[in-house]
């Protein structure tokens, strides 16, 4: 017999013996337990990632809706000082004026009290002097026709508010709030301001 | 009725299953190494010669395949080729490691060697198995691989070529030249066994 064909018959019979060497199956349930696992902290670090980036979005978001509200609000408060007269409010109604306006009976009880003999003349004078118990005239109302009835009205203003009406208001603390009393016309218009504090 | 039926995971395809090995599917992986486990096992059992080193290499070869899935290209070779090829950088590693193994020089004596003449009797076929088989433990590492892949797993050459990435022509030189030498033990076998034929 020829040796060659003689080591091929022996090969193959020995690669049958081979082919009956099955995979231990320790290592099966340890690969499966290990897929899993491997998944699980595969998922877990995409979640953690994903959550950190919405985060990030978030904040950012924010940020941006703060960023925008504060423009906004400077924008808005800034076209409110330079072209509107501010809409007066009643804050409260009056009890008891402690001062009159000078050329206006001391009677004003209340808002909307109606004021006879209005005189403007009177504010004149009281304005060249600086008398916190007395109501100054308003630049503003320069060329107004005088109001057959005035209204007083209170009112929480800025100092540099008082720009608008014609009034000289110093750089120093002008964003501060003061407690004003405005005499307005029947017409709507202020005449005539003071601090009440 | 419908044709899109879930398929078992015994049904599906190699690229198929691992697919799903890479979103986590355990029964995938027990699919997998119920087709190729024993196979790459038996590769390491047979050059390692040591069954702890042939389960720790096995199972380290399918972790390799569970964390690179992505490297798998169902296109360029089988499966099976591509786990042997882990296996046998495993293995080799692990050589390295322990400092294992010897890399004899290739059998250049052998040339010259006549293989065509065989013995004219046989004193058992059970030892001449017996001794090839030591003869296959005792080759040097890299015609053993080549013995175990082409002889005993029946790999054809390109395929033994992809998986211990050498040319094929290496291949069948190294297979010529393992094949060289377990004739040389086998007929030492038969001239041991006819002087003990002669001397009874």
């Amino acid at each position: 017999m020829n040796s060659d064909r003689y080591l091929d018959e022996i090969l193959s019979e020995l690669a049958q013996e081979q082919q009956r060497i099955g995979a231990p199956e320790a290592v099966a349930a340890r690969l499966i337990d290990e897929t899993r696992l491997e998944h699980t902290s595969a998922s877990a670090c995409r979640n953690r990632a994903l959550v950190m980036g919405l985060r990030f979005a978030l904040v950012l978001i924010c940020v941006a809706i703060c960023i925008a509200g504060i423009t906004y609000w400077r924008l808005s408060d800034t076209d409110t000082a330079t072209n509107t007269i501010p809409v007066l409010r009643v804050v409260k109604p009056l009890p008891k004026p402690e001062a009159a306006v000078v050329g206006i009976p001391l009677e004003i009880p209340a808002v909307r009290h109606t004021q006879r003999n209005w005189n403007k003349n009177h504010l004149a004078a009281a304005s060249a002097g600086h008398n916190p118990e007395v109501f100054l005239a308003l630049p503003s109302s320069e060329g107004l026709p005088e109001p057959a009835s005035v209204s007083v009205l209170q009112t929480r203003i800025h100092r540099d508010d008082l720009r608008q009406f014609g009034l000289d208001v110093s750089p120093f603390d002008q964003s501060r709030a003061l407690l004003a009393e405005f005499v307005i016309g029947e017409d709507g218009l202020p005449r005539a301001v003071r601090i009440v504090r | 009725m419908f044709k899109w039926q879930r398929r078992s995971p015994s049904e599906k395809s190699d690229a198929v299953l691992v697919q799903a090995l890479r979103l986590g599917d355990g029964e995938a992986m027990a699919e997998l190494y119920r087709r190729h486990g024993a196979l790459v096992y038996r590769y390491v059992l047979r050059v390692g010669r040591d069954a702890s080193i042939a389960e720790e290499v096995t199972q380290e070869v399918f972790l390799v395949l569970l964390r690179q899935a992505e490297n798998f290209d169902a296109e360029r070779a089988a499966l099976s080729t591509w786990l042997c090829g882990i296996a046998r950088r495993q293995l080799w590693k692990h050589f390295d490691r322990f400092d294992q193994v010897e890399l004899a020089e290739l059998d250049d004596e052998l040339r010259g060697i006549s293989t065509s003449g065989g013995p004219e009797e046989w004193l058992s076929r059970k030892e001449a198995v017996a001794t090839v088989r030591e003869g296959i433990d005792q080759l040097p590492v890299l015609l053993k691989e080549v013995i175990v892949l082409c002889e005993l797993e029946e790999f054809t050459y390109e395929q033994a070529s992809v998986v211990l990435a050498v040319p094929v022509g290496t291949v069948r030189s190294r297979l010529h030249r393992a094949k060289a030498k377990l004739a040389l033990v086998l007929r030492g076998f038969s001239v041991c066994a006819e002087k003990e034929r002669k001397i009874r």
